[in-house]
């Protein structure tokens, strides 16, 4: 089962490298998206293997769940009234 | 069940055993007496400000002093009173009882967060005091940043509060999920229980976003950071969409409690199961849900974009459905019940008035276009009042008299109760339409004085003020009185189904002297219910 | 009454990592609004915040990433051998995180003296800021980099805190197999740090396109 720490530990490291590289590429708008997308698999690798939400009591998993999709809530409603101001 | 076991106030009286208690009920009494406490100290505040407004222009108090009233009239019942009451105090007591379990998940962290309570408390009762607070409990940029009073103290005591009200969600959270008694599945818990519990998401969910604006609004004033400024740009409008992030599910904080209270009043009084269980447990997680979306219908008017604030109107009316399901199922239990007209059940009835009031003058105001005219006018105090006095308050006492005898083994006179219950019925009402009809002719809030034309609206609710005042010191001498040389009341006075009434009253330290007699469901009026045991004495 | 009012051992840790994750997801929400005021401001200064992240320490910020993915890594290992019962390789991979948390600090500590000696300073303070003909943008952008870095510091410090606490009780053996939800709580405090971390990094030191 130690292979399993393993082998996410070398794929936040390989997300880590290629996020990097690829900050370097203009990506114009789409750099925001492809950083913070890099960042949520690596979350959720972290959150998966680590922190094993996967074979943690389903209660476990959907305050986790829920917690982010609160947090979505918040950023994008706000930014929903931010945004369309005239 | 009912063995002369020592139970928990035999066990230990000193002050010191109390001081350092793990017991849950010793832990929720303590909560009860402190947020009592502060309802009056709010309700001296209130009387206050209704005497400067008996007559136009300056009455006892100048303007500045007024701001620093209503700013300690708020602070004090929302975080003091309001939040904690019925889920710290009630909750303690009751939820471990209610699921079966001898005590919370965490009972020293429960301690904690009583400790932090009072510790929160102090540094803002003292911070507004010593600081002139005059900002409103809000402290709504760019004014929090500029006021000349002194804000940081208080700021840091809400933020203390609010971990008081962060750790005891978490433990009632950890409590229910693994502390129920063997065979109390999720649908078969108490009403109340469930009201608590979505309450506590709630409270772990928005009270840090709260936390941290107000630690903004403390560095912008300590290190001159800016963040909401704007002259450098900055927006105050986001302080607001993180205000009221917190702000209005914070209303839910304290009205989903005060609904379980209800159910569970209801169904006791009716002696029948309640109209519907599926729909009241889901209308509750319903609200707990759809109450983290709507906060923006606070901002309609302060500049935010005609999209947000359509989008806010509609989510805000979606609380509504919830909320008439509950008020259906509650009406629907009384239905061909057989009622039985205590106390407990007079203030449900003044509950079931007030609240379809305050909630339909909640949809009134969610419509934008009509909200334009009574933004920021005692429209929006009436019908706020409506929902924490009429709604909260009444459900606290709805509570404390059907809980009394659990607490203290004794019983109040029920006469002086249907008086005192009358009296805040009257006096509430007197208070608060008047106040309504204000707000329509366009008198705005926290203003010190008003036109000459406004004067008779205004003593009246001065009026309806004392009515309401003196019915709870009358409310409040009669109880002390039971407290102390009450008629004893026996274990289950009323005869109810719920779990809570399966034990001796009060409980003994561990709640149980075996294993809590669960079987039969809490709203079971059935043949050979366990309310059918109780000494019904009337 | 102490822990005895628990049915079972089991229980007992079941409700412990379940107040422990309700505790995770208010730190979160401790950060949410901060976010919020990250997206909004971004939207309104798209070009001054990308001007800000490029004048970031992007190396100093990605060397932190790999340090505080690995102390992630050596805690949940330290936590697998304690599960195995074997304590010593236990206390040995909690050390090695404590001394990674201690240096993710100290690179912070760097990459904070280098912003102050440029004249950045949060709430637009600072020479740094005078040559700027519109500095609202990056007062904006550098105050919220000093709030949201720092908060998460003062995890790292809380982390680091209760890691070398543990490390104390496994190395008095009061920490054993039987009582590895105390640390596997521990661990999972250590990764929510992770966590922010992983989200903070793009926003402050990678994104600095043409957004």
């Amino acid at each position: 089962m130690k292979r399993r720490d393993v082998g996410a530990f070398v794929a936040l490291l390989t997300l880590t490298g290629l996020s990097l590289g690829a900050s370097y590429v203009p990506l114009g708008a789409w750099g925001m998206a492809v950083a913070l997308g890099f960042a949520a698999i690596k979350v959720s690798v972290v959150a998966v293997v680590f922190m094993h939400l996967a074979r943690s009591p389903r209660a476990e998993a959907l305050f986790a769940l829920g917690a982010v999709v609160v947090v979505a809530i918040l950023v994008l409603l706000a930014a929903a009234d931010v945004m369309t101001r005239t | 069940m009912s063995g002369r076991t020592p139970d928990a106030k035999a066990a230990d009286t000193g002050l010191k055993a109390w001081l350092t208690t793990r017991d849950h009920k010793r832990i929720g009494i303590m909560f009860l007496v402190a947020t009592t406490a502060a309802m009056a100290l709010g309700g001296v505040f209130a009387l206050l400000l209704r005497l400067e407004l008996l007559m136009p222009g300056e009455t006892i108090v100048d303007p500045m002093t007024y701001n620093r009233l209503f700013t300690l009239h708020g602070v004090t019942m929302v975080w003091l009173f309001m939040i904690p009451v019925i889920p710290s105090g009630f909750g303690n007591y009751l939820l471990p009882i209610m699921i079966g379990a001898r005590d919370v998940a965490f009972p020293r962290l429960n301690l904690a967060s009583f400790y932090i309570y009072l510790v929160g408390a102090a540094i803002t009762l003292a911070g507004m005091y010593f600081g002139a607070a005059d900002t409103g409990w809000t402290f709504y940029v760019p004014y929090s940043t500029t006021s000349a009073a002194a804000l940081v103290p208080v700021l840091l005591g809400v933020f203390t509060l609010g971990w008081s009200s962060v750790l005891t969600g978490i433990n009632f959270i950890a409590t229910v999920h693994t502390m129920r008694t063997e065979g109390l599945g999720w649908m078969r818990m108490p009403l109340f229980v469930w009201t608590v519990y979505g309450t506590s998401i709630i409270q772990v969910l928005v009270t840090p976003v709260l936390g941290m604006a107000l630690m903004l609004i403390g560095f912008d004033r300590l290190l001159d950071w800016g963040i909401f400024d704007p002259a450098r740009g900055g927006d105050p409008v986001l302080y607001q969409h993180l205000f009221w992030f917190y702000s209005h599910p914070a209303v839910y904080i304290m009205i989903l409690p005060a609904m379980g209270v209800i159910s569970d009043v209801v169904c006791a009084f009716a002696r029948k199961n309640p109209f519907s269980y599926e729909a009241i447990v889901w209308s509750t997680m319903g609200i707990t849900f759809v109450g983290l979306l709507t906060w923006g219908h606070h901002m309609f008017t302060a500049g935010m974009s005609t999209f947000g604030a359509g989008a806010f109107g509609i989510l805000s009316m979606l609380v509504a459905i919830f909320s008439a399901i509950k008020v259906f199922t509650w009406v629907g239990t009384l239905y061909k019940g057989s009622i039985a007209l205590d106390t407990p059940l007079l203030y449900v009835l003044a509950f079931l008035f007030l609240f379809i009031f305050g909630g339909m003058t909640g949809v009134a105001v969610a419509t934008t276009s009509l909200d334009v005219h009574w933004h920021d006018t005692y429209f929006v105090v009436a019908h706020f009042h409506f929902i924490m006095v009429g709604g909260t308050i009444s459900a606290f006492l709805a509570a404390l008299h059907y809980w009394l005898p659990k607490l203290s083994g004794r019983r109040y006179p029920e006469r002086l109760g249907r008086l005192g219950a009358a009296g805040v019925f009257v006096g509430f009402n007197l208070t608060f339409v008047p106040q309504f009809l204000l707000g329509n002719r366009g008198m705005p809030r926290r203003y010190f004085d008003y036109p000459p034309a406004m004067h008779t609206l205004n003593a009246i609710s001065t009026v309806g003020s004392w009515v309401l005042g003196a019915s709870m010191l009358f409310i409040a001498s009669y109880l002390l009185r039971s407290l102390l040389r009450g008629e004893p009341a026996g274990d289950n006075p009323w005869g109810a189904a719920g779990f809570e009434w399966r034990t001796s009253s009060p409980p003994p330290v561990h709640n149980w002297t075996g294993e809590p007699p669960f079987e039969r469901g809490a709203y079971d009026y059935t043949e050979g219910s366990p309310a059918l045991e109780g000494a019904r004495d009337e | 009454m102490s822990e005895a009012h628990f049915e079972s051992a089991e229980r007992q840790a079941d409700a412990a990592r379940l107040g422990m994750w309700a505790f995770l997801v208010s730190e979160v929400f401790l950060f949410a609004g901060l976010f919020t005021l990250y997206g909004a401001y971004r939207a309104a200064w798209p070009e001054a915040f990308a001007e800000g992240v490029r004048h970031g320490a992007k190396m100093l910020g990605s060397l932190n990433t790999v340090i505080l993915i690995t102390s992630s890594f050596a805690v949940a290992s330290s936590l697998r051998a304690l599960q195995e019962d074997r304590p010593r390789v236990a206390l040995r991979w909690l050390l090695g995180t404590l001394a990674l948390a201690l240096g993710f600090l100290a690179v912070k500590a760097v990459e904070y003296h280098g912003h102050v000696h440029e004249g950045i300073l949060p709430g637009g303070h600072g020479h740094h800021f005078a040559t700027l003909s519109a500095p609202a943008g990056q007062a904006a952008f550098f105050t919220l980099y000093y709030v949201m870095t720092g908060l998460h510091a003062l995890h790292v410090v809380a982390g680091a805190a209760v890691l070398a606490w543990l490390a104390w009780r496994l190395h008095t053996g009061a920490l054993d197999a039987r009582r590895a939800h105390v640390l596997s709580n521990g661990a999972l405090y250590w990764h929510l740090v992770d966590c922010v971390w992983i989200v903070l990094w793009p926003l402050f030191y990678l994104t600095g396109g043409q957004a």
